[in-house]
């Protein structure tokens, strides 16, 4: 006598959430967003039907139409061509500010849970503070210094972006730092160099690069908000924030396409960043 | 009787902070510790958790520092030659320890081979032919093939895993190997396998063995000597068959009868709840 | 330990038959257990002896049936007659919380930190609207019972302030609250020192006795079982391949396997070299058609790597192997690593 029985009593996560992986949508079109911006980013010129400066002030301030998808702005130029080159400095911002961060970070946590004693204890202090920091005051702060456009809000978020990177790559490096295995390096007579960079860093790198791409996501944002206020890229460059705020006056006399494209993108960009830096750290984790 | 690693009244206090209900103050793990080890030699440390037997090793091998007393190594202190990369590199050529769990003694983004020929490399001006061959060997002669010398950790059984930290520890020709409760973690079959591998490897390298245990059988099986430890003190030491054929002290006889065997019965002690 | 048998013609407390499951891993159907058949009479002790992979964790997941979604059970769980894999969200309720009771080998992940002593153990008892007094009378009597001296202090306390042994006690005292009559202990002992696993196994066993508790033991060492059951069941890829009673195994096992694991065990009081068995563990879905040990068993023939042996009875044992009667008695491990026979001259080359 057997009886077949199937018992779903309760549910498991790890396979559901392995299932999950195999086919996920959400990751599936995070990850084409992210390649689409970027392809439009490199391939501006090629893609854009028209100059992002060139202006016609006949053309201006036009609806939606077969010559401008997207209509124009007050001072004629086409927003479509506009939108697909703001992508550049959109993206360019973000990735200096994470690379920098990034680097940082990851350089100074590691360091920090190598040498341990009183420079851990000295950054952890200096990274509580620097979390007190806001990111937009530190970017007012590095307009005084560098003047308005790219390098200022890319310094100050590189800045405040990095506490946020050193802190979790930190907790990660240090719960490596007590395996045996890099005990057994020491012992094998490997320098400190080597060790942090060919084994301690390599075993934290997933957590790294999914702290990466969710930043990337956050710093477009933080970037946008900046160029907004009028504090980051001037005009007349063509940028995502700066565009939402040059939108503003169309926006009350009834034709939002500029302002609304501009904020689209920078929505739907960050969204996908954030689903993917999201995933990966999943990732990080079960491999941990 | 020559020797190689000699310990003395070994001594070491971890201070402990204030938590919960517990008042801050002194740990003594270890406490006025010695012993010798000859040159091939085999000495087992035995006890349970919180005797200091591991803290011992870790001192040994120069992962923790000792509060007092003195290690040396071919009559040398340990603690003369400190810093710089000659001294650490020199140090790494006398003794390597193999871990109690062969999960994490291994890095998983290395192949075993890839782990071995990074010792090598830091230590040897040997070129690429030479290392190659070197690292055959001793995968070989711990047992496994070229398969599992080119796979990463994560492809290994536990019992694989082990022989690789071991061909590991032992390619810069160590004169003293700590083992720190290296068969603990495996399976009773493969268990088997590791103590027959180190028996035989101890015979053919004559590398000396610090063998940390809190296993009886495992320690008649592997040592020569042994120390029993029990709560950082040593309790008994001698010949490992006098130990265990004819034990002198009240703990020491205590644990052997813990062991189950045929015949066993386990047995309720007065003593029960008295102690955290 | 002698072995209590149940009076004839009476059913066991538990009996599995022929169990096998499947468990999806990333959506694939993967063998877990083979063929698991074992019974456990009231007042008996039943060891589940394996090493890693085995399947014996598995199988009392089955008994609890506590198993991942999608999982696929094949074969007989009877519980007093009743199969556990029928039953209902209520009677399942209803066996999990009074009839069955777990001890688990790491007391510290089972217990809620945040919770004193006594708030766990007066836990159950007060969801079944026992008053707050009565509750505690009772937890403390048992915590007494399992060798717990000072009772009322022990209930102030967290769990992180008690040793793993006390601690292990504070939960074969709660495992006995609702008086069950099957007891799961899994590797209860494995992360305690030697001689607080001597305490524990006497409680344990001490227990089981004056309360006639059924007992299923999970254990990877074969002399601890031995020792404190009254029959032992071996495991390996999923697979029971041999039951005796425990008492003379070690003279009497007939499986190679079980021979084998009682040949590999350092002794305490001999130094010989040990018998390896050769290769690794292998899971039970890695497996071939035959025999799941063939791979690692010295004594393998054509027949034992096309045919799986069904578990048999020879002599007063459970088997599952082609050759139990041909080998019985004659399988020697020797000091140089070789199998053989004794005394057999058609040896086969291993």
């Amino acid at each position: 006598m057997t009886a077949v029985t199937s018992t779903p009593v309760t549910a498991s996560p790890p396979s559901r959430l392995r299932r999950w992986r195999k086919a996920d949508p959400v990751l599936i079109l995070s990850v084409l967003w992210c390649a689409l911006a970027i392809l439009v980013a490199v391939a501006a010129p090629l893609l854009a039907p028209y100059d992002p400066s060139q202006t016609d002030i006949l053309a201006a301030a036009q609806g939606l139409s077969a010559q401008h998808w997207f209509g124009t702005d007050e001072v004629g130029r086409d927003i479509f061509t506009r939108v697909l080159y703001g992508a550049r400095l959109s993206l360019l911002g973000p990735v200096l500010v994470v690379v920098i961060a990034t680097a940082a970070g990851t350089a100074l946590a590691i360091a920090a849970v190598w040498f341990g004693g009183w420079f851990d204890r000295l950054l952890t202090r200096v990274l509580d503070i620097a979390f007190a920091f806001p990111p937009l005051l530190l970017a007012v702060l590095s307009v005084v210094l560098f003047g308005p456009g790219l390098t200022a809000p890319v310094v100050a978020l590189a800045v405040a972006y990095t506490p946020y990177i050193a802190r979790v790559v930190r907790s990660a490096a240090l719960r490596e730092r007590h395996l045996p295995y890099i005990e057994s390096c020491t012992l094998a007579g490997l320098s400190g160099p080597r060790i942090c960079v060919r084994h301690i860093l390599p075993n934290v790198l997933p957590l790294v690069r999914a702290q990466a791409v969710t930043s990337l996501g956050s710093s477009l944002l933080d970037l946008g908000a900046i160029s907004f206020v009028g504090l980051g890229i001037q005009p007349p460059s063509a940028e995502w924030g700066l565009m939402v705020a040059d939108g503003r006056t169309a926006l009350l006399n009834g034709s939002p396409q500029e302002s609304l494209a501009a904020g689209f993108m920078i929505i739907i960009t960050v969204v996908a960043f954030n689903m993917l830096g999201e995933r990966l750290a999943e990732r990080a984790e079960v491999r941990a | 009787m020559s020797e190689l690693l000699g310990v003395e009244n070994l001594r070491k206090v971890f201070p402990v902070r204030a938590s919960a209900g517990e008042p801050a103050g002194d740990l003594v793990a270890v406490d006025d510790v010695s012993f010798t080890l000859p040159p091939g030699g085999s000495l087992a440390v035995v006890g349970e958790s919180g005797s200091g037997k591991t803290t011992v090793a870790r001192m040994v091998v120069g992962l923790e520092t000792p509060t007092a007393g003195r290690i040396t190594l071919d009559g040398e202190s340990r603690e003369a030659a400190r810093a710089g990369r000659g001294a650490r590199k020199a140090r790494a050529r006398q003794i390597q320890m193999v871990f109690q769990d062969p999960y994490t003694s291994l890095d998983s983004r290395q192949t075993i081979e890839g782990a071995i020929e990074e010792l090598l490399r830091a230590h040897f001006d040997w070129d690429a032919a030479r290392r190659r061959e070197r690292v055959a060997e001793l995968l070989d002669q711990v047992g496994l093939d070229k398969r599992q010398g080119g796979a990463r950790p994560r492809a290994l059984s536990g019992g694989q895993r082990q022989r690789a930290a071991i061909a590991r520890a032992l390619a810069l020709e160590p004169r003293l190997l700590i083992l720190d409760e290296a068969v603990a973690a495996l399976d009773v079959s493969v268990q088997a396998q590791i103590i027959n591998l180190l028996t035989d490897l101890r015979a053919e390298t004559g590398v000396a063995y610090l063998f940390i245990s809190h296993d009886l059988g495992v320690v008649r099986q592997i040592s020569d000597d042994c120390v029993v430890m029990h709560r950082g003190r040593v309790v008994e030491a001698g010949r490992t068959t006098a130990v265990l054929d004819d034990p002198q002290d009240a703990y020491t006889r205590r644990l052997l009868s813990a062991v189950p065997r045929p015949g066993w019965v386990p047995r309720r002690r007065a003593t029960s709840g008295a102690s955290v | 330990m002698n072995s209590r048998p149940n009076p004839p013609g009476a059913d066991p407390l538990v009996r599995v038959s022929h169990l096998r499951l499947d468990i999806p891993v990333r959506g694939e159907p993967r063998r877990v257990l083979h063929d698991v058949s074992f019974e456990v009479g009231a007042g008996v002790a039943l060891g589940l002896v394996g090493e890693s992979g085995s399947g014996k964790s598995m199988t009392t997941r089955v008994l609890m049936r506590l198993l991942p979604h999608g999982a696929a059970t094949d074969g007989d769980v009877l519980f007093d007659g009743t199969p556990v894999t029928g039953m209902d969200r209520r009677a399942l309720r209803r066996y999990r919380s009074s009839e069955v009771a777990m001890v688990y080998q790491d007391p510290r992940a089972a217990i809620n930190p945040v919770y004193t002593v006594g708030a766990f153990l007066t836990e159950a008892l007060r969801e079944q609207k026992v008053s707050r007094k009565e509750a505690e009378e009772r937890a403390v009597a048992l915590l007494r019972e399992v060798g717990i001296t000072d009772a009322p202090r022990r209930m102030r306390q967290y769990p992180h302030q008690l040793s793993g042994g006390l601690l292990q006690r504070v939960m074969i005292a709660s495992a006995m609250l609702t008086k069950p009559r099957l007891l799961i202990a899994d590797e209860p002992t494995t992360a305690l020192d030697v001689t607080t696993q001597e305490e524990v196994m006497a409680i344990l066993d001490e227990q089981r006795r004056e309360r006639g508790l059924a007992l299923v033991f999970i254990t990877h060492d074969l002399d601890l079982a031995a020792a404190v059951t009254d029959r032992i069941a071996v495991m390996y890829a999923g697979t029971v391949l041999e039951t005796a009673a425990s008492a003379n195994l070690h003279e009497t096992a007939l499986h190679p396997y079980t021979v084998g694991l009682l040949a590999s065990r350092p002794s305490t009081v001999d130094v010989k070299r040990l018998w390896a068995i050769p290769g690794r563990p292998v899971s039970a879905f890695e497996a071939g058609p035959g025999c799941v040990f063939t791979e690692r068993c010295p004594f393998a023939q054509d027949r034992c790597r096309a045919e799986r042996p069904a578990l048999r009875t020879v002599d007063d044992h459970q088997v599952a192997c082609h050759r139990a009667e041909e080998l019985r008695g004659r399988i020697t491990y020797e000091a140089d690593g070789h199998a053989d026979h004794q005394h057999d001259e058609q040896t086969e080359s291993v």
